[in-house]
């Protein structure tokens, strides 16, 4: 395990390297893209996503509707605009809940080891091994698919990946000389664990966080898909779940919004990579 | 000169080609599938009224009389009846030579036996008709009198055989109907006999020789499809003749109507609605132009073309239009709530409920909807994008079935709600509960908390008057308060869809597709 790439000495070179790195600059690239389309959808977006109109099925090109309409006349160009916002809203906040829990969970398990250890890592592995698809869709239909509870509980569910590699992190690094030298000049254990070990093992957490922002637009999509989102939402999931009564007359309702998902989730996976090829060069070659 | 010429051969040519196929001599044999979703959960037509059971059992037993696709009485078990004046008092003359199809005598015992120990308790519908029963007696062996209590109008309609199938006391007798071994090997008077029931995969009927009109088909299996585009597919390829409005799904019907060697029967003369239910113990809905504002905020037709794909016809009143006596231009819909966003804001002003700086009004209205029937789901989108046209927000609430029962009629804890109600083949028996007051916490009962004496009384007379035209007066007055109070929206009434295939003849005679199976025959 490549442990640290100090923080201010390697900032410009970690830059560097995931300049280098191809497919964690399209990521980049991409995320860049989704973040500026959720910001200025309303002021490109033609239409008010949830505005019917009587332009029922209107295939891509019609007047109006370059990506065509839906079976209520809603504008599909609109809806996969602002179906941006719920995806980014939906992939960060749910990765940042995963990363926080992952990463103090994996903290105190790497920092104390013993009991605690075992009994961390247990529930970690118990959380791993739940299907976490299912679960949530269990979740989401029992309580409902607002965007807290959909936040919620995605994250939730995605948290023990961090949490590993956090745990792994802190065995390796609690015996540490500057560890040891923290504790002689009697640092709390607190100060020890969030000030002095972690930002040593940002790097990895880093490039968890991107793959856990994927997964969680993809864990909200499908959920969307099965119905289970939030209607009062525009969100891509929902759109593909309204598409399937369609899908002979109308390839437009499904094809775009699955588009859509398809390069939010391929770039924040690019990104991971490139980001981890900066955190990692040892693994380069 | 030529162009003349040309339409006279035309027009020989159609003749004869419509020549040809006016009415062919029914011919005999062969068998007809009929594609159901389910298991019936009994053959015991007269303890439930499962959609299944009665497409079974419709054509091993009979009732008293039948309804043909027009809606008019045909006597089935009972040849001709006659009615008091004071409406209460009905005598039935039974068929004569009627035998079950074990070989023993049918006669008026089995009626009475039928109705005070099996029908009259343990049966949904029938049991509510049973309630205003004096006595069911015995005249003669083809002899039957009711006497009633008070006056029920719609009592006709609840002696068919799907609401008092006519079972044999020589069988169940002495018997808890509801666990006989016959519900699983029924014996009837009806055209068919029971001969194979495979769980899970289908029923076999086979022709009663001894039927009171000619039978014609030697067999009438029914297949059990649970997965819907599998039964329409099963259709389309010739694998099953005939599938029914309950199991037909909508989506497919343009794609059927387009096919020529399957027939499309639209309008199932069973009225049934959609329905927005206002919740009006919550404020602003409390306030009767707050609602007329809904009314004329909604568009039904574009709720009609767009969620129904135009299975269905835009509401025209409380009662709908589906029975013609029952509907009065003064409770007429399109008159008193025309599409208008100018009138509805104009009476939301009215009502106080004034835009706020942001263009919208201080209402929030959560709309309640099961979420599993893709029609609602639209109509919620439609209704939301409507009424913020008006300033109102709306926030959707799909939910699953059980839970929407629970939150709407148990609770009452909505704004408004979609839900869809079967007339049941008279407005008394599937349209007065949603309307009379009622205490919340019964499911499929009145859950606006609209209260309203006048329209109590109203609705109880139409109920215990049996003269047309008597009636129709009642809900023209009944309907016009309704329409002024609109305690519920109407959306629209509902037009029903049986498919079935060309070869298969003098299908649907009856006014439901799962009647009158012995007039059905194959086309060779």
């Amino acid at each position: 395990m490549a442990a640290a790439v100090g923080p201010g000495r390697g900032g410009s070179e970690f830059w560097r390297r995931f300049r280098a790195s191809r497919p964690g600059v399209a990521g980049l690239g991409l995320v860049i893209l989704l973040a500026a389309t959720a910001l200025a959808a309303p002021l490109v977006a033609p239409h008010d996503p949830h505005a019917t109109s009587l332009v029922t099925l209107a295939a891509p090109g019609a007047p109006g509707h370059p990506l065509g309409t839906d079976n209520l006349g809603r504008d599909i160009a609109s809806g996969v605009l602002w179906g941006s916002r719920a995806s980014l809203v939906v992939g960060v906040c749910a990765a940042a809940t995963a990363i926080f829990l992952g990463v103090v969970i994996g903290a105190v398990a790497g920092f104390y080891g013993g009991w605690v250890d075992a009994l961390l890592s247990r529930v970690t592995e118990l959380f791993q091994v739940i299907p976490r698809f299912v679960l949530a869709l269990l979740v989401v239909a029992l309580f409902g698919g607002g965007l807290g509870k959909l936040i919620l509980v995605i994250g939730v569910l995605s948290w023990p990946q961090a949490a590993r590699v956090v745990r792994g992190q802190f065995l390796a690094l609690r015996g540490a000389a500057y560890v040891d030298a923290a504790r002689v000049l009697g640092l709390r254990d607190t100060r020890i664990i969030f000030s002095e070990i972690l930002p040593n093992v940002l790097a990895p957490v880093v490039v968890i966080a991107s793959l856990d922002v994927a997964g969680a637009i993809l864990l909200e999509a499908s959920l969307g898909f099965f119905g289970l989102g939030d209607p009062n939402l525009i969100s891509w999931g929902l759109m593909l779940n309204n598409a399937q009564a369609y899908l002979r007359q109308a390839w437009w309702m499904s094809v775009f919004p699955g588009l859509a998902i398809s390069l939010a989730v391929l770039g924040f996976n690019l990104l991971g990579d490139g980001l981890n090829d900066a955190a990692n060069p040892r693994l380069d070659a | 000169m030529t162009i003349r010429l040309l339409a006279l051969v035309l027009t020989v040519l159609l003749t004869a080609a419509t020549g040809a196929a006016a009415p062919a001599q029914p011919q005999s044999g062969g068998a007809a599938v009929v594609a159901l979703g389910g298991d019936p959960e009994t053959l015991n037509l007269g303890i439930t009224t499962g959609y299944a059971v009665g497409a079974v059992a419709a054509s091993i037993y009979s009732g008293l009389v039948w309804i043909d696709a027009r809606g008019d009485f045909q006597p089935d078990l009972a040849t001709a009846w006659t009615v008091s004046p004071d409406q209460l008092t009905y005598t039935f003359t039974l068929r004569q030579n009627v035998k079950w199809h074990d070989g023993r005598p049918f006669g008026a015992a089995d009626v009475k036996y039928t109705m005070d120990e099996i029908t009259g308790k343990h049966h949904g519908r029938f049991r509510t008709a049973y309630a205003n029963f004096e006595s069911v007696s015995v005249r003669s062996p083809t002899q039957v009198v009711i006497r009633l209590r008070r006056p029920y109008a719609p009592l006709l309609r609840l002696l068919t055989v799907f609401d008092s199938p006519i079972l044999a006391r020589h069988l169940y007798e002495g018997q808890d109907p509801t666990r006989s071994p016959r519900n699983n090997e029924p014996v009837g008077t009806g055209p068919f006999k029971f001969r194979e029931w495979a769980r899970g995969d289908r029923v076999v009927l086979e022709r009663n020789p001894d039927y009171w009109n000619p039978v014609y088909l030697d067999r009438l299996i029914f297949r059990i499809i649970p997965n819907a585009a599998l039964r329409v597919t099963a259709l389309e390829v010739g694998e099953v003749d005939q599938v029914m409005d309950f199991y037909l799904p909508k989506t497919d019907v343009d794609r059927l109507r387009r096919n020529p060697a399957i027939r499309i029967r639209l309008g199932q003369p069973i009225p049934s609605m959609g329905f927005l239910f206002i919740n009006t113990r919550r404020a602003p809905l409390d306030n009767v132009k707050v609602r007329q504002a809904l009314a004329m905020a909604i568009n039904r037709v574009q709720i009609v073309t767009q969620a129904m794909g135009n299975l269905a016809r835009p509401a025209r009143g409380p009662f709908g239009d589906g029975f013609r006596w029952a509907f009065s231009p003064e409770a007429d819909y399109n008159r008193l709530y025309p599409l208008s966003v100018e009138r509805a804001n104009a009476l939301l002003d009215e009502a106080g409920v004034l835009r706020g700086a942001g263009g919208e009004r201080p209402v929030r209205l959560r709309l309640v909807y099961d979420s599993a029937r893709a029609p609602l789901v639209a109509a919620a989108a439609i209704i939301r994008d409507n009424l913020r046209a008006v300033g109102i927000t709306v926030e959707l609430q799909p939910m699953d079935r059980a839970v929407m029962i629970e939150r709407v009629y148990t609770r009452a804890d909505y704004e408004i709600t979609l839900q869809t109600f079967t007339s049941g083949g008279d407005p008394a028996i599937g349209y007065h509960r949603i309307y009379a007051s009622a205490p919340p916490g019964t499911p499929f009962v009145n859950a606006t908390g609209y209260s309203n004496a006048e329209v109590d009384r109203l609705l109880q007379q139409a109920a215990e008057v049996a003269d047309q035209t008597a009636r129709s007066r009642l809900y023209a007055e009944v309907g016009k308060i309704l329409a002024r109070d609109v305690p519920t929206l109407v959306l629209f009434d509902e037009i029903g869809v049986d498919a079935a295939r060309t070869s298969l003849r003098g299908v649907w005679t009856g006014a439901e597709a799962r009647d009158r199976w012995d007039a059905v025959w194959i086309q060779k």
